[in-house]
């Protein structure tokens, strides 16, 4: 306790070392089994009872209300790495904590810690090296087959990321889909992948059936019950502009004595819109030819009147559209949003082959289908509950982010524990003997903690998880190739025979993440909590 | 780690102590139900949070009103409420079959030890794909989807169930319904909101009408209460009154010459209006805004008939069964924009309704099935009945194929898989043989419920199902003891089973799989009503 604030705690030396060490293994102990593609599901239950459920480390470090405050360090920093790179949390909490582990045993047979961390450093060092090493490159735009159009490739790719959050079936679906999106938004290889050209759009429906859209899905539909619910061939007319009454700014009012009078400025009022409807009117007539039909999506009002004339016309109105999706719109059909009804001219329009309604409940979608070279898609989520789209809308954001990094590295690394088992042994044999002195202690511990990966694949699969170690272990040696572990039969696989790829970047940084972690971890000695005491609320909070 | 509050049930130690937590919980949930099941299942009485009294047996409407909490069974409640969005029927079964398939794995898990949990699940992932991919398929019976034959063989079970007694009377009320308004030309497409129902007290079941057109629930605001056959129709979205400015009005007036001239001028105007409309051919004027008393004044002058229907919806559905056009603007509509229908003020049980009936063919595109009964609850128990067969009505002409129903099919599928998992090697034999037996559940509780020795019937329906009998299934009325559905004219739709089985196996599987279940403290403050 300190003379100069007795509130505070403090906790020190190996007592803070083994508090920080406990927090790392307990979030590992959480984590571990959500791990790999046979990982089970944890169920949270949010304050209001409401359901979620989870395979995502993200998802779940995020909606845990962690207190421990090391924990708190060590989810934030997975957090982080999901910001960059958009998956690997798991295996970083995974990292981190086995890292700790390793390391407390040889702190505690009386190694100092910062040569321990120097070991680590040095080991991280040498693996990223490795990584780059062994990664699967491909060749740039313009020389031979580029990633972009290997639609295996990336389809396996978009596969392995999905495999770990939701269940096979749906998964391999989905990865077709992820593809064919990014292949939709692709520029070439010197712009970058905007993935917000991407739109996710859950649907509650009893069908499993996602698919992938060509064009834009917008989440209400037309007001009026006289519109068309299906049109074929159809001029997108992209809008920004009202069409209802708009009051003045300043006060105004009317001034009328008879009936008449009155009618007559009710009439002036409606002019103003009567005519801007006419001239839109006008304009559709002039560019429609048989067989074609026009379609407004406005992003201001319009109010029933206005409605009820384009409903006559047989033109299909939406009103109070996203601004969002209007750029979205723009880009998937083409044509450029109008902002005034002044000259406006027919190259300003969009192109979509088939716009139609679907009333699902007391929800009303539109969709926006059959583009001509769309640079903006729809991935629309179908699932029978709001958990279900939850965990498949995560998966998606996931799956998209493992598409994107690949293209920017484009290159990938062998998945399935390979990567682990392959650089724990480089470390052994080929770096360790170079090293002097107790920096092998840290560079062990290293080599130790990245079999947690393997290992934790194996148990989750139900597996032994010795025997497997040591037999994916001899498989490398023997065959001096990248060995995976096959989830479902417990035997030695190449993972680029299976396609099981995973992103380059996601391992560095998760490396480099969870070392940094582990190493500022290892170096702390007094934990002090000092200022106001928890757990005991200002009065003002009740 | 957590916060204070926090409840955290794992399955670290192996012991699967959170999966024997959930289906306990989910099993509790099933088998309260399990006794509302069938034609003879027993009605619950259900007081909700409002204080409201329910009598019911729908599962669907009992799930809603008892608020469930633990986070497993919510889930199987999930599967139930999408089972009833989605075909509006065999919620019972969804549950039922869940609760039962999650019971068989508990007794599993205990002799063959958590271990084998994957070993398990992999098992009932082979017989459930099995099961709704193929048995469920060899098992159908062909109908060339007559609404007639769909009449017997479909709805009158689904009604039965529901509202055991009245069957006959039902299914003939809602096949008239659906035949005026399924569309003469795609006969797969029956959009159930079309069939309304209005409720009135008193009288019993056998008074309950099918009217061609729509029913509105108040009586006209004019002294002529009934327009002679096939009256022009107009339909006003907006209110029937001097329209007003957006802008502020403000009526200027210098002399008193001008108070008693304005007055004189909004009444000519109105009259203007409606003559006009009265001179278009127009008897009935319905709106959905107010009608001013001058307004009023004048219709009755012009001898018209108004109406006022407060709801946008109830206006849209008065458009369809007349064939109008919902106008924005007052005044005279064209020839397309009216609607015809013969409109009457009736009153029934002490209630004034309205009736528009449009009785030339094909025109109507409503239908209102007008129900009687002596108590509130059984007239609610009669509409949800009457939604059910409408759904059923709805998936039969989607889907027309059919299955044996009274547990028939689902005890030739037990059978069929249990004969899969004797050819199976390995450890998921055991699963599938778990899943046949929960199959089972079906024919089980429809004979625990008619008050028969269940193990009997079984034993009985499953000699005959291996001698080849496909479709014996339990014979609620007469002896205890399997008898054929074919003759009994029992059976069921194969998408809505489909579905149930679906989803509840999904729920099932999602159960099994979590490990660890994580609950943040409740949030504070009253709960809200409805959650």
């Amino acid at each position: 306790m300190l003379d100069a604030n007795p509130n505070a705690e403090i906790v020190s030396k190996t007592q803070a070392r083994a508090v920080n060490v406990a927090a790392g293994v307990g979030l590992l102990n959480v984590l571990k089994s959500n791990l790999g593609p046979r990982g089970t599901l944890k169920l949270l239950v949010g304050g209001a009872g409401q359901l979620k459920l989870t395979k995502d480390g993200l998802v779940l470090l995020k909606e845990m209300q962690i207190q421990h405050p090391t924990a708190i360090l060590i989810a934030r920093t997975a957090t982080a790495q999901d910001d960059i790179t958009g998956d690997g949390t798991t295996s970083t909490v995974l990292l981190c904590g086995e890292l700790l582990r390793q390391a407390d045993r040889h702190i505690s047979e009386g190694v100092h810690p910062r040569i321990l961390v120097e070991g680590l450093e040095k080991a991280r060092e040498e693996a990223l090296k490795y990584l780059n090493e062994i990664k699967t490159t491909f060749p740039a735009d313009g020389e031979g087959e580029s990633m972009i159009d290997n639609r295996d490739l990336l389809t396996s790719i978009a596969l392995t990321s999905l495999a770990t959050k939701l269940d096979y079936d749906s998964s391999l679906s989905l990865s077709e889909s992820l593809v064919s999106a990014v292949q939709c938004i692709y520029a070439g290889a010197d712009s970058p992948i905007d993935l917000s050209r991407i739109e996710v759009m859950p649907m509650s429906r009893s069908t499993n059936d996602s698919r992938f859209i060509n064009g834009i899905v917008l989440d209400h539909g037309a007001r009026h019950p006289d519109m068309p619910d299906v049109l074929h061939n159809c001029k997108i007319m992209t809008l920004n502009c009202t069409l209802e009454y708009e009051k003045t700014e300043t006060q105004s009012g009317f001034y009328y004595s008879s009936a008449e009078e009155r009618e007559k400025l009710v009439e002036s009022e409606r002019k103003w819109l009567d005519e801007r409807c006419k001239q839109i009117i006008d304009f559709k007539r002039s560019v429609c030819k048989d067989g074609e039909s026009f379609v407004i999506i406005n992003q201001k009002g319009v109010d029933p009147l206005s409605l009820d004339i384009f409903a006559k016309e047989g033109i299909l109105c939406l009103r109070r559209a996203k601004r969002r999706n209007m750029e979205r719109l723009t880009l998937a059909c083409g044509g450029s949003p109008i902002h005034s009804l002044q000259d406006i001219e027919e190259s300003q329009l969009g192109y979509a082959g088939k716009v139609s309604q679907v009333t699902l409940g007391e929800d009303k979608f539109t969709f926006v289908e059959d583009c001509k070279s769309a640079k903006s898609c729809t991935m629309l989520l179908q699932g029978p509950n709001e958990h279900s789209l939850n965990q498949a809308k995560d998966a998606i954001k996931d799956g998209l982010r493992a598409l994107k990094n690949a293209l920017e590295d484009n290159a990938v690394v062998s998945g399935a524990g390979a990567f682990e088992v392959a650089t724990a042994m480089h470390l052994q044999m080929n770096v360790l003997p170079t090293v002097k002195g107790k920096q092998k202690l840290g560079i062990q511990a290293f080599c130790d903690a990245l079999l947690i990966i393997p290992k934790t694949l194996a148990d989750n699969s139900g597996l032994d998880v010795q025997d497997t170690l040591l037999k994916l272990q001899d498989e490398h040696v023997a065959s001096k190739m990248l060995v995976g572990l096959d989830v479902k039969t417990g035997e030695a696989i190449l993972p680029s025979d299976e396609g099981i790829w995973d992103n380059v970047r996601v391992k560095r940084q998760s490396l480099y993440l969870s070392t940094v972690l582990a190493s500022q971890l290892l170096l702390v000695d007094e934990v002090m909590r000092a200022g106001k005491q928890m757990g005991v609320k200002p009065p003002m909070d009740e | 780690m957590l916060k204070d509050g926090h409840e955290h049930f794992s399955d670290e130690d192996g012991g699967g102590a959170v999966v024997a937590r959930s289906i306990t919980a989910a099993c509790e949930l099933s088998r309260m139900l399990s006794s509302s099941m069938g034609p003879q299942g027993r009605n619950k009485l259900i007081v909700n949070h409002l204080e409201k009294l329910m009598v019911t047996s729908d599962c669907a409407s009992i799930l809603k009103e008892i608020e469930v909490e633990h986070p497993a069974a919510k889930l199987l409640e999930l599967a139930v409420q999408q089972q009833e969005t989605e075909c509006g029927d065999g919620t019972n079964l969804a549950l039922m079959f869940a609760g039962e398939l999650l019971t068989s794995t508990l007794d599993l898990m205990k002799t063959m030890g958590w271990r084998h949990k994957t070993d398990i699940m992999e098992g009932f992932h082979l017989a459930s794909t099995k099961l709704l991919n193929e048995l469920l398929v060899s098992n159908i019976d062909n109908t060339d989807g007559a609404l007639q034959e769909l009449k017997e063989k479909v709805l009158k079970p689904v009604l039965g169930s529901k509202h055991y007694g009245s069957e006959d009377i039902l299914s003939d009320l809602v096949i008239e319904a659906c035949q005026i308004v399924l569309n003469k030309k795609d006969m797969s497409v029956l959009n159930p909101s079309s069939i309304r129902t209005v409720k009135i007290m008193g009288g019993n079941v056998g008074q309950s009408a099918c009217v061609q057109g729509f029913v509105a629930q108040r009586g006209v605001e004019t002294t002529i209460k009934a327009s002679e056959k096939n009256a022009k129709i107009a339909v006003y979205a907006s209110g029937v009154e001097a329209s007003g400015t957006e802008a502020k009005g403000t009526v200027l007036m210098k002399t008193a010459d001008d108070l008693k001239n304005y007055n004189r001028t909004e009444e000519t105007k109105m009259e203007e209006i409606i003559q006009g409309i009265a001179e278009s051919g127009i008897k009935v004027i319905v709106t959905g805004g107010n009608i001013s008393d001058m307004a009023l004044h004048f219709i009755e002058k012009y001898k018209l008939i108004a109406l006022k229907l407060s709801s946008k919806w109830e206006l849209r559905r008065l458009c369809q069964a007349t064939g109008a056009t919902a106008l924005v603007r007052l005044g005279a509509p064209t020839p397309e924009e009216m609607g015809s229908a013969t409109t009457t003020q009736k009153i029934v049980g002490g209630r004034t309704v309205t009736v528009f009936e449009n009785d030339v063919d094909g025109t109507s595109k409503i239908a209102t099935l007008v129900l009687r009964a002596s108590t509130s609850s059984v007239l609610n128990d009669l509409e949800r009945a009457v939604e059910d067969g409408v759904h059923a009505v709805q998936m039969a002409c989607k889907d027309g194929r059919i299955v044996y129903g009274g547990g028939a099919c689902e005890m030739e599928c037990a059978v069929r898989l249990d004969r899969l998992a004797d050819q199976h090697p390995g450890l998921e034999q055991y699963a599938i043989r778990a899943f046949a037996k929960s199959l089972e559940c079906v024919s089980r509780t429809l004979a625990e419920n008619a008050g028969w020795d269940a193990v009997q019937v079984l034993a009985d329906m499953r000699a005959s199902h291996v001698n080849g009998q496909i479709d014996a299934g339990v014979d609620i009325e007469n002896d205890p003891g399997s008898k054929g559905m074919k003759d009994a004219n029992v059976y069921d739709l194969m998408y809505v089973k489909r579905s149930a089985l679906k989803l509840a196996i999904e729920a099932a599987t999602t159960v099994l799989k979590v490990d660890q279940i994580i609950m943040s403290k409740r949030a504070g403050g009253p709960k809200m009503p409805g959650q």
